[in-house]
């Protein structure tokens, strides 16, 4: 017997093998290119989400709103989908959206968002505990320590040098907030008069500060208040001259004059016990500080205004604060 | 009777060593154009069947691994809620990646011991959250104040996704 393999029978078959063959190596080919090209659109997100650098900072102002700053430290253009305030204290959650065109930073550069831009926003409550969360869309999460509500404090996620709390074991850890409660002071707003609220109007500034902290302090001369104008790029700075403190007498209802003093680089301020207040005075605002030159005085115009405060606590430690005041108009 | 041992051998040559691939022509008559049919058939049957499996194969394959990648969720905040004696815990999650996300399950493990709290399978059902979509997830789980969690989000492509959180 003999057995044969027709070659046109093998001829087709191996045709029509072939024709499966291809189509499974394209299959196959594309599958793998696919899976490359996959691959490498992540690795290219991923490296996007690492180079992605966001810095925030939380400014809480007089009224308990909060002015927020972010900044695209990064390379890649950021988008911003959500901000969270954690309630600590309360152990509440919020999250909101950021106003339509604030969403989108561009690299290496800042946007301020003001908290009642933020539609739903509340004010926070004062001495609660709060963290503030962004996300961005490429899924990092940019958080800040968490801070006490009081005016002026600052959440950040920059290092220390923002805090407003010193962490430096010759600096106090003493906080002080400006008193605006008028049960307490009678000048509980910035004002151009000791003892009552007069609008504020480029003469001398008064300013009331209460010690929140659990130790007395002084106030040394080289604590500053200082207006940077918003109009333009200009700046002026009043030196602490004086300290006031004011008792509210119930029978005349009226706050009487208790104590005072003026403040110099040989005389310090008053000693400034937990919980007390003090009116400060600050000579007229000037681009050089001290000087009674008119022409560096400081004009009408609208300002951030900050205090500088700078003394030392009764365990010795060196005292420096920075408190947010506010917007003044004058 | 030669016919017929001839036959037998032919026979065992057909079905025992040489198959269906070679005809035997001259023997027993057995057409040329059915041998071709019968091979060509075979030949498709068999491809098919490697191309439905490859096929297969390259699909699985590609919803599972080639489109994992894809894959990406951030836990954006775990809200330990103070609702019925501690026993709410919300996650929010939001699909920062490039595909559809199917979550299948969700563990709560407390970091000290890692002892497994609860987890969440069947009656998630296969929760999907779309492309740049954010979820909230209200957890049933009671929870012990103070305490450091763990907690797992493990997707239909097998990706996993956590986060640690202390409860306040």
């Amino acid at each position: 017997m003999k057995l044969s393999v027709h070659h046109r029978d093998k001829g087709f078959a191996t045709v029509i093998g072939a024709i499966f063959f291809v189509l499974m190596s394209m299959l196959i080919v594309t599958f793998i290119y696919d899976g490359y090209r996959k691959q490498m659109e992540m690795y290219n997100f991923e490296k996007e989400v690492l180079r992605e650098r966001i810095d925030l900072t939380v400014t809480i102002s007089k009224t308990l709103g909060f002015t927020m700053s972010i900044d695209n430290n990064g390379h890649e253009t950021a988008e911003i989908i959500r901000f969270w305030i954690i309630d600590l204290t309360g152990n509440l959650h919020y999250n909101y959206t950021l106003p339509e065109g604030k969403r989108v930073i561009p690299s290496h550069s800042s946007i301020t968002i003001e908290s009642y831009e933020i539609m739903g926003s509340s004010t926070l409550i004062k001495g609660r505990y709060y963290i503030f969360r962004l996300i961005t869309a490429r899924g990092n999460i940019i958080e800040t320590n968490s801070i006490k509500a009081l005016p002026g404090n600052i959440a950040s996620t920059y290092p220390q040098a923002l805090q407003t709390l010193p962490q430096l074991p010759w600096l106090s850890n003493e906080t002080v907030i400006v008193s605006t409660n008028a049960s307490e002071t009678p000048v509980y707003n910035i004002s151009s008069e000791k003892n009552r609220v007069v609008p504020y109007d480029g003469r001398e500034a008064y300013i009331s500060i209460k010690n929140t902290g659990d130790a007395a302090i002084f106030l040394t001369s080289n604590t500053r208040i200082i207006f940077r104008s918003l109009n333009e790029n200009k700046s002026y700075a009043g030196i602490l001259s004086g300290w006031y403190i004011y008792r509210w007498d119930p029978d005349k209802k009226e706050w009487k004059s208790e104590d005072s003093g003026s403040i110099s680089p040989y005389v310090d301020s008053k000693v400034i016990y937990p919980d007390m207040v003090v009116v400060l005075e600050f000579s007229i605002p000037s681009e050089v500080p001290g000087s009674t030159d008119a022409k560096y005085r400081i004009k009408k115009g609208t300002y951030d205004v900050y205090l500088l405060l700078e003394g030392y606590d009764a365990y010795g430690k060196k005292f420096t604060s920075t408190i947010y005041y506010g917007t003044v108009s004058f | 009777m030669v016919f017929r041992q001839k036959f037998k051998l032919g026979f065992v040559f057909k079905y025992f060593k040489v198959s269906f691939l070679f005809s035997i022509k001259s023997k027993f008559g057995a057409t040329p154009v059915i041998s071709t049919v019968i091979l060509v058939g075979a030949v498709i049957v068999a491809f098919s069947f490697v191309l439905v499996f490859t096929n297969q194969w390259i699909k699985v394959s590609r919803y599972y691994d080639v489109e994992g990648v894809y894959e990406r969720i951030v836990i954006e905040d775990v809200w330990f809620m103070p609702l019925q004696n501690n026993r709410v815990i919300r996650l929010t999650i939001t699909n920062v990646g490039k595909i559809d996300v199917k979550i299948v399950m969700i563990l709560i493990f407390k970091k000290d011991g890692n002892i497994l709290v609860k987890s969440y399978n069947s009656e998630l059902d296969l929760y999907v959250i779309h492309e740049a979509v954010s979820i909230d997830l209200v957890l049933d789980t009671s929870w012990t104040p103070k305490t450091v969690y763990r907690i797992e989000i493990i997707t239909l492509r097998g990706n996993k996704f956590e986060v640690v959180c202390t409860s306040p």
